[in-house]
């Protein structure tokens, strides 16, 4: 006994007592902490967090010298164009406007961004762009891991964990988290917190089992959050939007950018521009609907609304069409989309609706290719905006 | 060749050493690989294989 002692563990005792007193002089040889990239004060589109995370503090917050209005979406706020809404309202308003999202920043995505800085929610001017793709296909079963990961960054995640209150919203969070937890791999502490939280819920067992692992995984992040440094303060600054004596001559942005889609869509009849219609081959497209039952985004929609009603958020929606003249079946996403408009009529919350199935009355040129905005639809949404958040005088 | 006492704690206490502070080195939170999503401090170790 004395031998394994003094042979092993009293060996192994130093070991460990060295690194304590070393840590420090390791960390400074073999780490450098990232330097904070420098914060652009005149930001109009932020792809993701997870590769800004500068924009962190900032987010839900409004400039030095005006309000900005968050415009929530994924993949139209990607075409670069003069007439995207971040791009036409600060050129004409001192009002801002910052894009965030890509492809795949669906509605739970937003919802835990949202929830992370629910704090900051009251008064908030937000926008948010409901794509009508995201409720079929395999998009209906919710948000993306990969993405969610892209805009709820560990920092986000810490902050539900810190502020968010105990209530359906964070329950939800959890529940939501959990559900595609297992694609995960090695996940950071604060998803893994989450994921507890839920399993925890489900009964006193379930608690008393977890609540080692809970406190474990709570020690473990609050030695990580010191070993890594504090996050930046988060910036919370709300300003009046004041209405600017600024005309903007809508009908003829509207007639002029309508006739220039139309050239651009010369070797169609659908007004899809020419370089994308090469692409289909003048094959059409087809909509693949789910039942509400298992369309987990339109849960997710649902709690969104929610959320951004009980915490008094200043937000509007847009929901977007798509080319029923491309989509022949457009019509059986139609019950769906009148969903989405009665649980916005239902809260009393604005909103924009473009979705129309019929290819008779559609409003062609609307969109540059089947489901995203051409400069003319971008000016449809600007409208809505300056008008919605009393822009111009 | 057989190791005394003094010789073997000696030589126990290095490779024990070198063992704690490269796992510290693979498993710290501060070791973020540049291709890391989730934010874990464990997952360069797997990125490696």
């Amino acid at each position: 006994m004395k031998r394994i002692g003094l042979q092993y563990l009293l060996p192994a005792a130093i070991a460990v007592t060295v690194l304590f007193l070393s840590v420090k002089t390791i960390n400074g040889y073999c780490f450098t902490l990232p330097e904070s990239a420098e914060v652009n004060p005149n930001l109009r589109y932020l792809e993701n967090f997870s590769t800004n995370r500068q924009y962190e503090p900032l987010f839900l917050a409004a400039n030095d010298t005006s309000e900005t209005i968050y415009l929530m979406g994924s993949s139209e706020l990607t075409r670069t164009s003069s007439a995207a809404p971040y791009n036409f309202i600060p050129d004409r308003f001192q009002t801002k406007v910052v894009g965030i999202g890509h492809a795949g920043n669906q509605c739970f995505s937003i919802y835990s961004q949202l929830l992370a800085n629910q704090d900051k929610l009251e008064n908030a001017p937000i926008v948010i762009l409901l794509s009508p793709g995201w409720f079929h296909t395999h998009f209906s079963g919710g948000t993306a891991s990969s993405s969610f990961l892209e805009y709820n960054t560990p920092t986000f995640l810490n902050q539900v964990l810190a502020n968010a209150p105990q209530d359906e919203f964070r329950a939800y969070e959890a529940k939501r988290i959990a559900d595609f937890y297992t694609e995960i791999v090695n996940p950071d502490l604060s998803l893994k917190l989450l994921n507890y939280e839920y399993q925890s819920s489900k009964s006193f067992i379930h608690k008393g089992c977890y609540y080692p692992l809970i406190a474990l995984d709570k020690w473990l992040n609050q030695q990580k959050a010191q070993m890594t440094g504090k996050p930046l303060d988060r910036v919370h600054r709300r300003k009046m939007i004041a209405p600017e004596d600024v005309r903007v001559a809508w009908d003829s942005l509207f007639h002029t950018a309508k006739a220039e889609q139309r050239k651009r869509s010369a070797s169609n009849e659908l007004w899809i521009e020419d370089a994308f219609y090469a692409e289909t081959n003048g094959k059409l497209g087809e909509v693949f609907p789910v039942s509400d039952a298992n369309n987990t985004e339109l849960e997710d929609f649902k709690m969104l609304v929610k959320l951004l009603k009980a915490r008094k958020a200043n937000v509007s929606f847009v929901i977007m069409p798509l080319n029923p003249g491309y989509y022949e079946n457009c019509s059986e996403l139609t019950p769906v989309m009148k969903q989405l408009e009665q649980e916005l009529k239902t809260n009393g919350l604005p909103y924009l609706n473009m979705w129309n199935d019929n290819p008779k009355t559609f409003d062609n040129g609307i969109l540059s290719d089947v489901m995203h905005y051409s400069d003319y639809g971008w000016y449809r949404v600007n409208q809505f905006i300056v008008n919605t958040y009393h822009l111009s005088k | 060749m057989k190791l005394n006492a003094p010789v073997r704690f000696l030589l126990n206490a290095v490779l024990y050493t070198a063992i704690v502070v490269v796992l510290y080195l693979l498993y710290s939170p501060l070791n973020n690989h540049p291709k890391n999503k989730t934010g874990s401090s464990t997952q360069f170790v797997y990125q490696q294989f």
